[in-house]
């Protein structure tokens, strides 16, 4: 598959990148719009050596990734809105476990059943914590297939290198789609020997790992411990796209399919010599605040887009400490802005 | 230059198939290409759409406002995307099932009776192939040989049996829509 | 001077937190026996609930992981399916098996997962605090039926045993109860059949024990005992309920 350009479908594209990523255990439930990820495990995955299991449910799903983890395999799974709910609870026990995994969401709309639109409106439960506890997601956005395909194997990368679970946070357009997408070699660093796992307790003392931690102070200590955590990958790990921002004065700031198509709405306003320009943040946690604030520095306007009713905003203005600057545009329901439309929004804020 | 085609219809008309099929010749010609379908709880009936963006350079919005070029394949699809030509576009309308061809305007119209014509060239279920056979001459953005070489790669195995007949259709259609 | 007991090398030199008269630690003794009579101690992977065994791995000297309430099964399955090798066995409680995890259990019975289910019932919440299990007898009180259960609102008890014997994957299914050393060496050959299974490759195995709880319960410890022998025993009928093994 490497080295040699394929026209996949998104979800095909992150399940083939997952199998060369090493991942060699994929459980999951069927929900629409990311079933091209269990139909293509079910063959692809034994065909590499590694399990597929077709859950009972997301419950069970989540927690077979889980086990698969405990037991060292890199392990993933993958659904849509409302089977994410389902799966927090997994989510949050391997984070309070310290166990890497790889989850992919291809976000519906909602809430409750919803559609099966594309949608952003999961980006909360992402990025603030979807499952109890307090706790964080290493969360990527891809914008293209080939970049769906590039962060998936970057995920399971990080996950393992900090003992996290790392979400792909995409949604129904871009699994949907098909282009063009190239599988390179892992360009990764070796990680060590993972030293936490459960596999018989052969020339070593027993292990065990758990989340419940009840004697006086000991959660507290480890919740330090995962802050400082949380707080080295947020120093280390920031991805964004900065497109035709030196001289904007317009900044859109989107992620995902979204901050794609706000390209096409600054190239559209650059035509008409409004200079637009786009930040894009790839890396949901950790969040680009500093890099948002010192890309929109010089410019008069910022708008948000979302394809929901105003989240990341909320993290924008956070980055910005400035209301008076940011606009926003959201699509909710499954709704998707075309460029035009948020060329339309542009031109009615800089008025 | 980008060049972009809405084809719809109803699902079993080979929508998807046939967007596909454009998207796999764009790319053999070296080009940027995406494919977007539309995706419903049915499998057959209803509307079936796909968009497909064909271009030189980086392809920002794989959603589209408005095309330049629109199938038509049936009335379901016709009154959903009526509206979704692009000012001066090509709008290939299947006259065997739209009527309203005539209403449209600001566009070229092309009424071709495709579903006859497949049925002529030998079957109703390569309405999708002779639609982009018409597409190839009209629009210049794919080659018809460019089509054909791409067949292998979107049928199925166990459809590999059409594929004289998927020529057959793309040639004919190709002819009806003036190309040479 | 022969030794002829000793603590086994599975089971670690702690004191365990369980209520006196309680039957976990019987039953803890009994698996940690077991593995060491099967030689399996340094390939073992064991599950534990949530419930009152969420804390055995400070009892167990080999490897276990915590899952969530009702979810070992599903863990089970994937550590079997990623270290096929090894001896992976869930220990859940009623609560845990029986209500949260229902769904779990009946889909890795179903699979044929390659492991070994012990499955206590005590017919109570244990660890939260005496209330109402899917296993409580109809008329017994709990800290959620005060005036005993009443099946016409609570519904009945879950018979697991039986209602896994339908599956076709489940390959060995026995009840037993620790209540007096005759039994409790009958629960010993049952857990032993049921490790034995898996490293045999049959598929799913599982030994519900009947087990006393009596702080709950408010009962005695002997009292306790004559409840599980005489009230949940007479409900939960003991014995093989499917077999094959052979």
């Amino acid at each position: 598959m490497k080295n040699k350009k394929h026209l996949m479908k998104g979800n095909e594209a992150i399940a083939e990148a997952a199998i060369l990523a090493g991942c060699s255990f994929y459980a999951g439930y069927p929900i629409t719009p990311q079933n091209q990820i269990p139909e293509y495990m079910s063959w692809r995955m034994p065909e590499a050596g590694g399990s597929f299991i077709q859950a009972e449910s997301e419950l069970a799903a989540i927690n077979m990734v889980l086990g698969a983890s405990v037991a060292g395999a890199r392990a993933m799974t993958s659904s849509s809105s409302p089977g994410i709910s389902l799966k927090q609870e997994g989510i949050s026990y391997m984070a309070g476990m310290e166990l890497p995994a790889f989850i992919v969401n291809m976000q519906r709309g909602g809430p409750g059943l919803g559609n099966i639109q594309g949608s952003q409106a999961d980006y909360f439960q992402s990025v603030k914590g979807g499952g109890h506890g307090d706790y964080r997601l290493l969360t990527f956005s891809p914008s293209t297939v080939q970049e769906a395909a590039d962060l998936t194997a970057e995920a399971f990368y990080l996950a393992d290198k900090y003992r996290n679970p790392a979400l792909l946070l995409s949604d129904g357009i871009l699994g949907q789609m098909i282009e063009p997408v190239e599988f390179s070699e892992n360009k990764f660093p070796k990680l060590p020997p993972k030293d936490y796992i459960l596999d018989g307790c052969k020339g070593r003392n027993p292990r065990s790992l758990f989340s419940l931690m009840m004697g006086p102070g000991v959660l507290e200590k480890h919740n330090f411990k995962l802050a400082a955590k949380y707080a080295k990958i947020e120093a280390e790990v920031r991805k964004f796209e900065e497109y035709k921002l030196e001289d904007a004065e317009v900044v859109v700031i989107a992620n995902g399919i979204i901050g794609r198509i706000s390209k096409g709405a600054a190239n559209l306003l650059r035509k008409d010599g409004i200079k637009c320009g786009v930040f894009r943040p790839i890396t949901l946690w950790p969040f680009p605040y500093a890099e948002i604030k010192a890309a929109a520095a010089n410019a008069k306007n910022v708008l948000v887009v979302e394809q929901n009713m105003g989240q990341m905003v909320e993290d924008v203005r956070l980055a910005l400490l400035d209301d008076s600057k940011v606009s926003f545009l959201g699509r909710p329901g499954g709704g998707c802005p075309f460029p035009e439309e948020i060329a339309g929004k542009v031109r009615e804020i800089i008025k | 230059m980008e060049r972009s085609l809405i084809m719809c219809g109803s699902g079993g008309q080979g929508i998807l198939l046939g967007g596909s099929l454009a998207l796999v010749a764009a790319f053999c010609e070296g080009k940027k290409v995406t494919w977007l379908p539309s995706y419903g709880a049915e499998k057959r009936g209803g509307l079936s759409y796909c968009a497909v963006v064909i271009s030189d350079e980086e392809i920002m919005s794989p959603v589209l406002s408005h095309a330049e070029c629109i199938i038509g394949l049936d009335t379901i699809g016709f009154n959903v995307y009526k509206g979704s030509i692009a000012p001066g576009g090509a709008f290939i309308v299947n006259s065997s099932l739209v009527k309203d061809g005539r209403t449209l305007s600001g566009c070229k119209v092309l009424e071709l009776p495709i579903s006859d014509i497949a049925k002529d060239v030998g079957s109703n279920r390569i309405v999708n192939m002779v639609s982009l056979g018409i597409y190839a001459a009209v629009s210049k953005a794919v080659k018809l040989d460019s089509l054909k070489t791409g067949l292998e790669e979107v049928m199925s195995s166990r459809h590999k049996d059409m594929i004289a007949m998927n020529i057959k259709a793309l040639d004919r259609g190709f002819k009806e829509g003036g190309g040479k | 001077m022969k030794q002829i007991y000793c603590r086994p090398e599975s089971l670690k030199d702690n004191a365990n937190s369980y209520c006196p008269g309680c039957g976990h630690g019987i039953v803890h003794r009994l698996i940690a026996e077991i593995i060491d009579e099967l030689g399996v101690r340094e390939k073992t992977i064991g599950i534990a609930p949530v419930g009152c065994a969420v804390f055995a791995y400070d009892y167990w000297n080999f490897d276990v992981t915590e899952a969530p309430h009702g979810r070992p099964p599903a863990v089970a399955c994937a550590v079997k399916r990623v270290l096929p090798d090894r001896v992976v066995f869930t220990y859940q409680g009623d609560g845990d098996l029986a209500s949260i995890g229902t769904n779990e259990i009946i889909h890795s019975a179903n699979r044929s997962d390659n492991i070994t289910v012990i499955f206590i019932n005590n017919a109570n919440y244990g660890m939260t605090g005496g209330q109402m299990a899917p296993t409580t007898l109809p008329g017994m009180r709990t800290t959620t039926t005060q005036n005993g259960r009443d099946v016409k609102v609570s519904g009945y008890p879950v018979r697991v045993c039986e209602l896994l014997a339908t599956l076709e994957g489940t390959r060995y299914l026995e009840r037993v109860m620790v209540t007096d050393p005759a039994n409790i060496n009958k629960a010993k050959r049952a857990i032993k059949k049921a490790f034995q299974a898996q490293l045999d490759g049959k598929g799913f195995s599982l030994v519900e024990v009947l087990s006393p709880c009596p702080v709950n319960w408010g009962k005695v410890p002997l009292e306790s005992l004559k409840f599980v022998k005489e009230e949940m025993a007479k409900y939960f009928k003991l014995g093989v309920i499917k077999d094959e093994t052979v």
